[in-house]
């Protein structure tokens, strides 16, 4: 078996949010859930915003821990994670809002939020702060290496891209030169995970794909029309339109909020014409 | 039974017999073509995009008259890349249909020299399924 395929099931429970286009949603792929049940997620049509597919994971306080756990890693040496976080409006307090943990339960790659930054981290080396703003879907791509002296933990966060053609990059997270040889992860969380801010908007998560050697990139943003061709035409667009009518049997399977506001309309539609017109019409 | 299938491949019938046309038309003087960008249309496309090229040194000075003539219930969109790629999109904010017979989505001024050429033609229906097109390109003649 290869090293990608035993993450295999990592991100088949991962992509449980967007792979389940045609059935009701559900969080069972994923290893464990505490504090979440299946009807913690849902379609647009019931007020969930989501990225892609037709379901999302919303988090509507953090009252109590609120996650979903994939216990599927295996003492990794090496870890790439990528979702969708939406940012909601939280203040007054800060929330962990992934953790990728040790056997020991030892945070080896936290992620927070305070309601107004994203902050990174790792067992060493200097955090990341990156600024987002509330309500608005951002993509938060990592890459994590143990090694002696040479470990790293490197990022992006995109998102909030308003309607331009190109994607709006937040920040860039590179933690470098870290002698963190005897780290490895075993597990690995969404959610409001710890802390307790005050939950004025609920956050969301999405296309959570986690892999051990390969970067599982961003999804093709305004690629709406099916099937996924990681082209964006004048097909989107219209599929976007199509979603953006609120008949669940019209909901696009893919990315038709271009704006990254979590909610479809046509101003996505006229996003994915400028992007069609652009450099940015095919995707990576 | 009989009568709901027949009614259905008659439905099928229509969709494939749907054809999208694309006129291209130049009026071109020694050093500038002025090219109409023109669909005629079968009533059943909701959104069309017309891709062209010109050689990338010549992207900076594409012209275009937008939407010239276009119907009122669509936009229209036109742009090009540095690279040289030309777009013209027309959609409906409300998916309405473009209406039956020739519909204007523009104009594009180009240097003669720049070789403007139509590389696709996509139409689509309410459901954002392709509908057969084809390309009458007099600008290459």
């Amino acid at each position: 078996m290869n090293h990608k395929s035993l993450l295999g099931t990592a991100v088949a429970a991962a992509l449980i949010f967007g792979a389940q286009a045609a059935s009701a949603c559900a969080i069972s792929a994923w290893s464990t859930a505490t504090g979440l049940t299946a009807a913690d997620t849902g379609e647009p049509t019931a007020g969930f915003k989501r990225y892609s597919g037709r379901c999302s994971l919303k988090v509507t306080d953090a009252a109590t821990p609120r996650f979903v756990t994939d216990t599927t890693p295996n003492n990794e040496a090496s870890y790439r994670v990528r979702f969708y976080y939406f940012t909601g409006n939280i203040s007054g307090a800060t929330a962990d809002i992934f953790q990728a943990r040790s056997t020991g339960s030892a945070n080896i790659i936290r992620v927070t939020h305070d309601g107004n930054q994203l902050n990174f981290s790792t067992t060493s080396g200097t955090p990341v702060n990156i600024t987002v703003a509330d309500n608005k879907y951002y993509v938060i791509e990592l890459a994590w290496a143990a090694a002696a002296g040479t470990g790293s933990l490197t990022g992006t966060v995109t998102g909030n891209s308003g309607t331009g053609a190109a994607p709006l990059q937040a920040g860039t997270i590179n933690i470098a030169n870290l002698n963190n040889a005897a780290d490895s992860i075993t597990e690995a969380r969404i959610g409001l995970i710890a802390g307790a801010p005050t939950v004025t908007a609920p956050v969301f998560f999405d296309e959570f794909d986690s892999r051990r050697t390969q970067n599982p990139g961003r999804l093709c943003r305004g690629d709406a029309a099916s099937p996924a061709n990681n082209v964006v035409n004048v097909f989107d667009a219209v599929a976007i339109i199509n979603d953006a009518s609120g008949n669940p049997a019209q909901l696009s399977l893919l990315q038709p909020d271009v704006n990254d506001d979590g909610v479809v309309s046509v101003f996505d539609a006229v996003g994915a014409v400028t992007i069609a017109g652009s450099a940015f019409a095919t995707c990576n | 039974m009989k009568k709901i299938i027949f009614l259905v491949a008659l439905a099928c019938a229509s969709t494939v017999s749907a054809k999208e046309q694309l006129l291209v038309s130049s009026g071109a003087s020694k050093s500038q073509s002025a090219i109409a960008i023109d669909v005629m249309s079968s009533g059943a496309a909701v959104a069309v995009q017309v891709t062209g090229q010109v050689e990338a040194k010549y992207a900076g000075v594409v012209a275009f008259g937008c939407g010239k003539g276009a119907p009122k219930t669509h936009q229209v969109s036109c742009a090009v890349t540095k690279e040289g790629r030309v777009t013209m999109i027309a959609f409906s904010g409300s998916n309405e249909f473009l209406p039956t017979g020739v519909v204007s989505l523009g104009t594009i001024s180009v240097p003669s020299a720049a070789n403007f050429k139509v590389t696709e033609f996509l139409a689509s229906d309410r459901n954002a399924q392709p509908i057969e097109v084809s390309v009458v390109d007099d600008a290459q003649k």
